[in-house]
């Protein structure tokens, strides 16, 4: 928020920006700025365009209509010049397995025009700095999912780019590999990189992102930093029930009744309210059973379930 | 389109060197093929045959089968790259999506492959080239050029292959590709000259992109210098061109939705 | 895990069980062959060329095309047949090498290394050496297929006048493939890539297709190159196959024989002994 006082242009600006496939429309007119130095995160489950506008913005996808500009520059007319200053990591492994781990540094800097002396101090580097100096000179094919991970990241980072995109990082690492990466990336950004990232999962976004969008079904159905987003689409606490025989038969208004708004899953009621305790006693008196339940505060979750009228991984 | 023979075409080139430092026992072992044609069919059967004739002179059969094997040896280089080892590197390791993030383009991608796939064909065939001036089956000094005739053959069944290649769905689809190279291989012109055959046929030999190639090479490995030569050249280019078109189109459509 | 645990005591099998454990099964090996033939039934189309069509290719192009330029001079090796009747047999046989050896291979190599079916199949009651003996099987099968539609292609075009020579035809270029087949299994169970298909390929198949005597008598080769011929297996099944052919007496026929069956043999012993060491590691 501070880049866009100081008046200086997105890294990275989309009006109606639209994609389709045949009679599939992947993005449908979608507008956002990506500002110097944020971390920015496209959320949504899987299938909600997000993967497609990381293409897009990639260059590897011609758009079908809209605007859109990364650095100043247009896509279709500059892609090799919008590439050489950006850095991606595929949600799909897309490491050379007939090179050693430091080959696939040191080609993946020819590939960027770099002269060799420079790739090759870069390479040691990264290597460092993402724990993979011991395995430098091993295939890739034995390293474990976080290995490969870090190192598909080192690689994209071979340039120095001034945008990183990752489309779902952390998608299948343990949980331990998945905390080492964030630190690793929040790192990246600290140092002044612009990051950009797509994933389905609430608690990496709340975590890492300063700013993100709320992808569902090729649109935009929200945009904001984490705590906007909650504060404007979600109550303050969260009070959930399960009902493991199903929630068909609850009555509506006395759902209703309960908390500001509330959303029924399959076996859970989902009530969105000021005080949690309040609203449970407030539960029980109107005559529900729950098995069990639970008072949190909001999440993402909770936005995107208010929004959507889905649970993310529905 | 000249425009990406740029530094950019000469790293995708490079890759493939990162790889075959460690496979060089593949090259290595590709050059004995032509070889062993040699020695069993020039050699061997050609114990039997003897000579036979050749721009108005009798020559040794060895001398005739030698400079065929040198241009189907560059043609088996160039289109066993473009088409197992492209394959593999754009269907299943996604090779081609980590390079297309990066400032390379399609343009370069092509272009860098096809020089690689070039360039083993350029070896084997240096390496023949030396092994029939050591068996005594060269008969003028233009064989030295042979090694150029042999860049218009690896580019033209590099292109081919690769423009092949991007419609092929899985391995299984190989065994038809074996359909065309084997023929291709034995009806060329490669162990006897295509006045053999019987009116049309002879036509459809003349025509194959590696008779033109044996050609081409052929009269240069006996000072033979014809305008024919001109038209071979022509016709590999040409292939070269529109087969190179075509996999740069294709692999947009495939890598770049 | 903790100090106060007791060293483990090796297990001790009597060396007669081991050796009974390792035995192939009398009947169950007939299950991979169903396997094999379900996956061929799926695939089948992408083998139809290298199996059928291009020996035929060969045969046109080397038999007939390179005929036509050895002319009379034939008589010199055939001893009066046409070229394309001298190397015909000889062909389906050195046909019947490169489909055992290729089979042996690729395949092989696929279901351990990279499709890993095998780790399933025995972690079935079938043994390792049950799988073997399947996996050779059902490339038996496949080389005495090809052979046999080589051979009515023969019969039919005249090129091979005597039918019953057609059958032992089929026989010799069974036994040649498994020859090759069975060790390369054994080669192939201990790769960890198809690297070393390069070497077997290049180095030894092709030169074999040449100096085995069937584009030109193995009489003519130097005596050393000769007396390495005669160790492998496919100088002995053109030898049996083209005297088959000819109808001429058979001389040697039991040598021929042992040859080839030893190589089988030992090949497939081998590869039960090897496939069965990289299952249990």
């Amino acid at each position: 928020m501070t880049n866009s006082a100081s008046g200086q242009p997105p890294l990275i600006r989309a009006r109606g920006l639209t994609k389709t496939f045949g009679d599939r429309t992947a993005v449908a007119g979608i507008d956002f700025e990506v500002r110097d130095g944020e971390f920015f995160g496209f959320l949504g489950p899987n299938g909600a365009g997000k993967t497609t506008t990381m293409r897009m913005i990639a260059g590897v996808s011609p758009r079908t209509a809209g605007e859109l500009e990364i650095l100043g520059r247009d896509p279709d007319r500059d892609g090799s010049l919008i590439r050489a200053q950006i850095g991606v990591v595929h949600q799909q492994e897309t490491l050379d397995m007939e090179l050693s781990v430091r080959e696939n540094l040191l080609i993946f800097g020819r590939f960027f025009g770099m002269p060799r002396p420079a790739i090759a101090a870069r390479a040691d580097e990264l290597l460092e700095l993402f724990q993979l100096a011991d395995r430098a000179k091993d295939q890739v094919e034995p390293l474990s999912g976080g290995m490969k991970r870090r190192l598909s990241i080192a690689r994209s980072l071979i340039a120095s780019p001034r945008i990183l995109m990752l489309d779902e990082p952390t998608t299948g690492l343990d949980p331990q590999a998945r905390h080492l990466l964030w630190d690793a990336l929040q790192r990246l950004k600290r140092g002044g990189t612009t990051i950009v990232l797509t994933t389905h999962y609430m608690d990496e976004a709340e975590q890492l992102c300063d700013r993100l969008v709320v992808m569902d079904e090729a649109k935009i159905v929200a945009e904001g930093s984490p705590r906007q987003l909650i504060e404007q689409h979600a109550s303050r606490e969260v009070l959930e029930l399960r009902f493991p025989g199903g929630t068909e038969n609850l009555d509506a208004a006395v759902l209703e009744g309960i908390g500001d708004r509330y959303e029924r899953l399959a076996e859970r009621v989902i009530i969105g309210c000021e005080n949690g305790e309040a609203a449970h006693a407030r539960a029980l008196e109107h005559g529900l059973s729950p098995e069990s339940w639970l008072v949190r505060r909001s999440s993402l979750e909770d936005v995107f379930l208010r929004l959507t009228g889905r649970s993310l991984d529905e | 389109m000249i425009a990406s023979l740029a530094p950019r075409a000469l790293s995708v080139f490079e890759r493939n060197i990162f790889v075959y430092r460690r496979q060089w026992l593949m090259i290595v072992t590709g050059f004995f093929e032509p070889l062993f044609f040699l020695l069993g069919i020039g050699y061997g059967v050609g114990g039997v045959i003897g000579t036979i004739p050749y721009a108005g002179v009798d020559v040794p059969y060895a001398a005739f089968v030698a400079p065929a094997l040198l241009a189907s040896s560059a043609m088996n280089g160039a289109i066993f790259d473009s088409t197992f080892n492209i394959f593999y590197k754009l269907k299943y390791a996604k090779v081609y999506d980590a390079i297309l993030s990066t400032p390379v383009s399609v343009g370069d991608l092509a272009v860098g492959e096809l020089l690689w796939s070039n360039l083993r064909g350029v070896i084997y065939a240096t390496a023949f080239l030396l092994v029939m001036v050591a068996f005594g089956l060269v008969h003028s000094p233009l064989a030295l050029l042979a090694p150029v005739g042999v860049v218009f053959i690896g580019f033209a069944f590099g292109a081919a292959g690769f423009a092949i290649t991007t419609h092929l769905r899985s391995w299984k689809d190989f065994d038809f590709l074996f359909i065309v190279l084997t023929p291709l291989f034995l009806f060329s012109a490669t162990f006897y000259p295509a006045e053999i055959y019987p009116g049309v046929l002879r036509w459809v030999v003349e025509v194959s992109p590696l008779t033109r190639g044996t050609h081409l090479i052929r009269s240069l490995c006996f000072g033979d210098l014809n305008p024919l030569m001109l038209v071979d050249i022509a016709y590999l280019a040409v292939i070269s061109l529109i087969g190179y078109r075509h996999a740069v189109r294709r692999l947009g459509v495939l890598l770049l939705k | 895990m903790s100090a106060a645990t007791p060293a483990a005591t090796p297990l001790r099998r009597s060396r007669l069980a081991e050796i009974l454990e390792a035995l192939p099964h009398p009947t169950r090996w007939r299950h991979v062959v169903g396997y094999m033939l379900a996956v061929y039934r799926r695939e089948w189309q992408g083998s139809v060329f290298s199996a059928f069509i291009e020996p035929l290719i060969v045969l046109v192009g080397l038999g007939i095309g390179l005929g036509a330029l050895v002319g009379d001079k034939a008589s010199v090796i055939t001893g009066g047949a046409s070229y394309v009747a001298y190397i015909a047999p000889a062909l389906m046989a050195s046909q019947a090498m490169n489909l055992g050896a290729s089979e042996a291979a690729w395949p092989i190599l696929a279901r351990i290394a990279w499709v890993r079916i095998y780790h399933a199949i025995v972690a079935t009651p079938l043994k390792p050496a049950d799988v073997m003996v399947g996996a050779t099987a059902f490339i038996a099968g496949k080389v005495a297929f090809a052979a046999a539609f080589f051979a009515a292609v023969l019969t039919v075009t005249g090129i091979v006048t005597s039918p019953l020579g057609a059958i032992g035809m089929v026989g010799v270029s069974t036994l040649t493939g498994l020859a090759f087949a069975a060790p390369i299994v054994a080669f192939s169970v201990t790769q960890k890539s198809d690297q070393g298909f390069a070497f077997i390929f290049r180095l030894i198949i092709t030169p074999l297709t040449f100096f085995s005597g069937t584009y030109f008598p193995i009489e003519s080769l130097p005596l050393p190159v000769q007396a390495l011929a005669w160790c492998t297996p496919l100088a002995h099944g053109v030898a049996l196959s083209r005297a088959l052919a000819f109808g001429t007496p058979i001389t040697n026929l039991w040598f021929h024989l042992a040859v080839l069956s030893l190589w089988a043999l030992v090949g497939l012993t081998a590869a039960i002994v090897l496939f069965r060491r990289r299952m249990l590691k």
